[in-house]
């Protein structure tokens, strides 16, 4: 089983849209895929069209070994399930640092999971919180869409501190553009720039396009509604990038 | 219940859902198994399921569990032919060199109700199938089954799941089946599953009239005998031509043991006619052999050697090819479609050109045990003397003996407690895996010679070849000479008195005797 974390400390740098269509994707090649939705506001799981709901709140996550399989639901997709997200999954961090060692809490969820599925895609909410370091802890791989501006650079340097001061290993993230518009010169500069980044940099970028913008009215995965469009494909580059 | 029933009733829950109708591709599922079952006999099933230009080889479960699969566009056939996997794996020890045969071809066209709840979501599916069946190679006679009518739940989402089912089972007339697609279609296209095998089982009463018995063992030989013809005569694959030489084999001892059934006059004229078919077979029989064993044969020289092996295959091919053109000339002609229509037309007639003889009226039990009192005691005989010193003609009799002896046990063997003659069969056959390999590695090394001399005779092939077949019949040497040693701790485990107990418990006349007083 493979872990990503789909994270960024910045929140609207199209984490979701990454995470739903990957996971899609991943579903695709016939994996057996779980997304879960670790963001208090629910877009992956709206985006699904599945209620935000969790049995016994996340409490009961981190408490009722059986309530974690009993929360999943089915997407409209084979192969495809959602960990729906939940108002209470704001209190996780606080639940998981109350049990003293948040790594192993989380440690322990996923590998119940790990029986079920070849793929677990984590939509994490934006911050650096308990729960960020402990994600970053467990997972194989941590994706970090990037917007191409000066902002979104500095927080990858902050994320490069923070990896520091904590000793992490860095090699296990991979920055990848997102939101890109061409037509800016800022965005074109960065995304071209030979420039050291913090962290190890994907080719494939998402453009930013009013087709993603739309995933909230067509409530289902770009890659599904609009397969041939320029950001399905660029999606599809970038899971085949990933996946090696 | 027909689609248009569904499609009306569905309506009927369009005020809580809004259903979805989704058009699936229409695909081929073609279902396989070997001649003798061997995958249906351990509950699976061989599927090539083609859907538009992607087809896909599985091994599913008979209940429908996908056991493993594999995207592959070739026609399935042998195991070794398949690509190296999950899948070949599965199957490899179970169909060993057994071809993959089509037995039954479903066409599928479906149609998908997706159920959506307020916010659009698919909370169940239901999968409707309009399915015919045929043969493969015959697809014009197709057989219409029933609608398949599948509730698919969605994780997460079972109440909803149920509530269909509910609606389902009250609103049509459905029935819910327990048997799954394969058995259906199986039985569509008039193929009953594990309708052979190549273990014969004759059912037999005691009482039976012996003449009665032999004839009912004869029919199910020849039986054996036609289901294997077919097969043998396209070379499918070698285990035709292999079980239809044992119903031969088997024909011809029963004609030599179960004397005073049938008239002598017959007796003879078709022991020599069965003669003629058994020699007919044998040539093919062993090239096959050799064919089959050419993995193994490659595993016991040294690596360096074992390429040059090669020119062997090519070999046995060629030769295989002209012995096999005379079998299917011997099977084309007059003499043999004579033999046929006689046997069965004796077999058919029964009483009149058999039962004239002196011990037809015996009943069967008290014959066969008899029979196989005398032969046992003749096997323990013989090998008692060859316990100190072993001479190798003395083998090769004793080989034949306990053949006869098995023979005999397997004809009868409804007439005796199962579990007990089970285990004495286990018991001589562990003497006769001894006696056979003894006997193969013989025949072996004279054979492996003579190609040697044919195609030192023809010319052409390297040096290294000899070289590989010289080691390979070194090794014959040394195999054939362990399994002499091990003759005598084989044959006193066969002889010991608790196992001689048993045979005298069974078989006796003295004791069938005392039982039945």
């Amino acid at each position: 089983m493979s872990v990503f974390s789909v994270y960024n400390i910045k929140g609207g740098v199209g984490k979701t849209a990454a995470a739903v269509n990957l996971a899609y994707l991943s579903s695709l090649d016939g994996s057996r895929t779980l997304l879960w939705d670790l963001d208090p506001q629910s877009s992956a799981t709206f985006y699904l069209r599945v209620k935000p709901k969790i049995k016994g709140g996340s409490r009961g996550l981190i408490s009722d070994r059986k309530n974690i399989g009993s929360s999943i639901k089915g997407t409209d997709f084979e192969d495809f399930d959602l960990l729906p997200g939940a108002f209470s999954c704001r209190k996780l961090d606080r639940l998981l640092l109350d049990s003293g060692n948040p790594v192993k809490g989380m440690s322990r969820l996923l590998k119940q999971l790990s029986r079920e599925y070849d793929q677990i895609f984590l939509d994490c909410s934006p911050g650096m919180t308990v729960l960020a370091e402990a994600l970053f802890r467990v997972s194989d791989t941590v994706l970090v869409p990037t917007i191409p501006t000066t902002l979104s650079m500095r927080t990858l340097e902050q994320l490069r501190k923070y990896y520091r001061r904590k000793s992490l290993d860095p090699s296990s993230v991979q920055g990848f553009f997102s939101m890109v518009d061409r037509r800016k010169k800022l965005h074109r500069s960065l995304c071209d720039s030979d420039a050291k980044k913090p962290f190890r940099f994907l080719n494939a970028s998402i453009p930013f396009s009013s087709i993603v913008e739309r995933m909230g009215l067509h409530r289902n995965p770009v890659c599904f509604y609009a397969a041939a469009s320029k950001p399905a494909r660029a999606f599809k580059d970038l899971w085949e990038e990933i996946r090696g | 219940m027909d689609s248009a029933e569904w499609e009306r009733s569905i309506g009927l829950l369009a005020d809580e859902y809004r259903i979805r109708e989704e058009a699936l591709l229409p695909g081929i599922r073609t279902y396989y198994d070997t001649f003798d079952w061997r995958l249906f006999r351990k509950q699976l099933v061989f599927q090539k399921v083609k859907c538009q230009d992607k087809t896909e080889l599985q091994v599913q479960s008979v209940d429908g569990q996908v056991v493993s699969e594999t995207l592959l566009s070739v026609e399935p056939g042998f195991v070794w032919d398949l690509p190296e996997g999950a899948l070949r794996e599965k199957l490899a020890p179970i169909i060993e060199m057994r071809r993959l045969l089509p037995l039954a071809e479903v066409s599928f066209h479906g149609v998908r109700f997706n159920f959506l709840n307020a916010d659009e979501k698919t909370v169940a599916r239901v999968l409707m199938t309009r399915r015919n069946a045929s043969r493969p190679w015959e697809s014009k006679l197709e057989e219409m089954l029933p609608v398949s009518l599948e509730v698919v739940p969605i994780k997460g989402y079972e109440s909803e799941c149920s509530r269909i089912i509910d609606f389902v089972r009250s609103h049509l007339p459905v029935e819910e089946v327990s048997a799954s697609e394969v058995v259906t279609a199986l039985e569509m296209v008039g193929r009953t599953p594990c309708d052979y095998s190549s273990k014969l089982r004759v059912q037999l009463e005691p009482g039976m009239a012996a003449c009665e018995a032999a004839r009912e063992i004869f029919r199910k030989l020849l039986d054996a005998l036609l289901a294997n013809e077919k097969g043998t005569r396209l070379d499918l694959d070698s285990e035709f031509l292999h079980d239809f030489r044992v119903a031969v084999r088997r024909t011809r001892a029963a004609l030599a043991q179960l004397k005073g059934v049938i008239s002598p006059e017959m007796r003879n004229r078709f022991r020599s006619e069965f003669s003629w078919l058994g020699s007919l077979t044998g040539p093919s029989r062993d090239l096959d052999v050799y064919l089959l064993k050419m993995p193994d044969y490659r595993n016991s020289v040294p690596q360096s050697a074992r390429d040059h092996l090669e020119p062997l295959t090519d070999f046995l091919v060629a030769k295989k090819a002209a012995e096999r053109k005379r079998l299917i000339e011997a099977m084309d002609s007059e003499r043999y479609r004579k033999l046929m229509t006689d046997w069965r037309a004796v077999l058919d007639v029964g009483s009149d050109s058999a039962s004239d003889a002196s011990a037809a009226g015996t009943p069967i039990k008290a014959a066969a045990s008899k029979r196989i009192w005398k032969i046992y005691r003749r096997v323990l005989k013989m090998g008692a003397r060859e316990g100190g010193s072993v001479e190798v003609e003395v083998l090769h009799r004793l080989r034949i003996e306990c053949k006869k002896l098995r023979y005999m046990m397997e004809f009868f063997r409804t007439l005796y407690e199962p579990k007990e003659l089970q285990g004495l069969i286990k018991i001589l056959r562990r003497l006769q895996d001894n006696l056979g390999d003894f006997n193969d590695c013989e025949v072996q090394q004279v054979k492996l010679r003579e190609f040697a001399g044919a195609m030192m005779d023809r010319g052409g092939f390297p040096p290294e070849t000899f070289m590989a077949l010289g080691c390979l019949v070194e090794r014959l040497e040394t195999r054939q000479a362990e399994e002499l040693d091990r003759f005598a701790e084989r044959f006193g485990d066969f002889s010991r008195p608790e196992n001689q107990e048993r045979f005298r418990s069974l078989f006796s006349p003295e004791r069938q005797q005392a039982k039945q007083y």
